[in-house]
């Protein structure tokens, strides 16, 4: 018996990696798909109101964003924390919303165009005179399909 | 046969690091959350004033928001999670009388003849002080009164959900029967017309 259990004496066989990297890749072509790539970093603190009723934003290379809200905390010693709009990767007044549209208007196709959307990413601090203001002059400039950003919720009561 | 080499196998195992770093760089320039919101139309700026159309007051639903954000609706100070059923109730299209829209019988395609309201509108206004918050838990609201209705509808019609519906189907009760018809129309300042 002791002549056969010498044979079996066996090293912990090693682990085959050859098939990891094609699980990372498979990791890799998942992201890829899913996920679109990240256009401007947000400047402004946004805390989306819950709502029940909220509709899927098909079609993300059809929307135009704008962010508005107080600045994040580590700016707000330089900024204070009066309510700003952010245009693609800075801040702006309400009547640069004009020039936005229209270069965002200039991206799309003339057949895109029509089915341009305007996502409202407001936070839910935010006093309703400003995104009035902003509403008027969206709709001085023809951009009409709008979107008021909200976070998916159950219930909000 | 001494020229039969194997071809030297190329070292794979630096592979799943190069992969990794790939992966991490993925992981970082993209965004993952898919974005919801209430898609609205926005009325096209005309720049007449339309005094001249005056819509008859049963057949408007006036929410009113102050900036301390207290809420009213026709008249009367209610609470946020009212709207919805008072909503339903406005547009309810078994209701009939004073208070309510005025109705109106119309062939429809795919649904025959059927007791529509003629105009309903609601007129959401709101002050600039008024906070996006509330707002938005007041548009959400008036939605989920239109969907509700539309889906009980739907049932009762074609035995199935608004979202289950066909195109063509959707396309009449979404647009004859339910519009969304929340007026985003000139934004009036409370504070200022009680002047």
């Amino acid at each position: 018996m002791a002549k056969f259990r010498k044979d079996t004496i066996s090293e912990t066989p090693e682990l085959a990696t050859t098939s990891l990297p094609d699980i990372i890749f498979m990791l890799i072509f998942f992201f890829m798909v899913t996920t679109s790539m990240r256009k401007s970093t947000v400047l402004v603190l946004q805390r989306m109101p819950d709502a029940t009723e909220v509709k899927k934003l098909e079609n993300k290379s059809l929307v135009s964003y704008i962010n508005i809200g107080a600045p994040r905390p580590e700016q707000q010693s330089l900024l204070g924390t009066a309510t700003r709009i952010q245009l693609n990767d800075k801040f702006a007044a309400v009547d640069e919303i004009q020039e936005f549209i229209a270069s965002e208007r200039e991206k799309r196709s003339e057949n895109d165009q029509k089915l341009m959307t305007t996502a409202l990413k407001i936070d839910e601090e935010v006093r309703m005179g400003l995104v009035t203001d902003v509403k008027q002059t969206l709709r001085r400039c023809g951009a009409l399909r709008i979107s008021y950003t909200a976070r998916k919720a159950d219930k909000i009561f | 046969m001494a020229n039969l080499k194997k071809t030297p196998q190329i070292n794979a195992a630096s592979m799943a690091d190069i992969s990794f770093i790939l992966f991490i760089f993925f992981l970082m320039v993209t965004t993952m959350g898919t974005d919801y919101g209430l898609i609205r139309q926005l009325p096209p700026m005309s720049d007449v004033p339309n005094e001249g159309t005056e819509i008859n007051k049963r057949n408007v639903f006036v929410v009113s928001i102050n900036q301390h954000n207290n809420l009213m609706v026709r008249g009367e100070y209610k609470d946020i999670s009212q709207l919805r059923e008072m909503a339903k109730d406005f547009f309810d299209l078994r209701n009939a009388g004073d208070e309510y829209p005025e109705k109106i019988q119309e062939d429809l395609p795919l649904i025959g003849l059927t007791t529509i309201n003629k105009t309903a509108v609601v007129s959401l206004q709101n002050d600039r002080g008024t906070s996006y918050k509330t707002y938005i838990q007041a548009q959400n609201e008036l939605a989920g009164a239109v969907h509700e209705l539309r889906d009980e509808f739907c049932l009762q019609k074609f035995g199935k959900k608004y979202d289950d519906c066909t195109q063509e189907q959707q396309d009449v009760v979404g647009k004859d029967v339910f519009p969304m018809a929340i007026s985003e129309a000139e934004p009036k300042d409370i504070s200022k017309t009680k002047k």
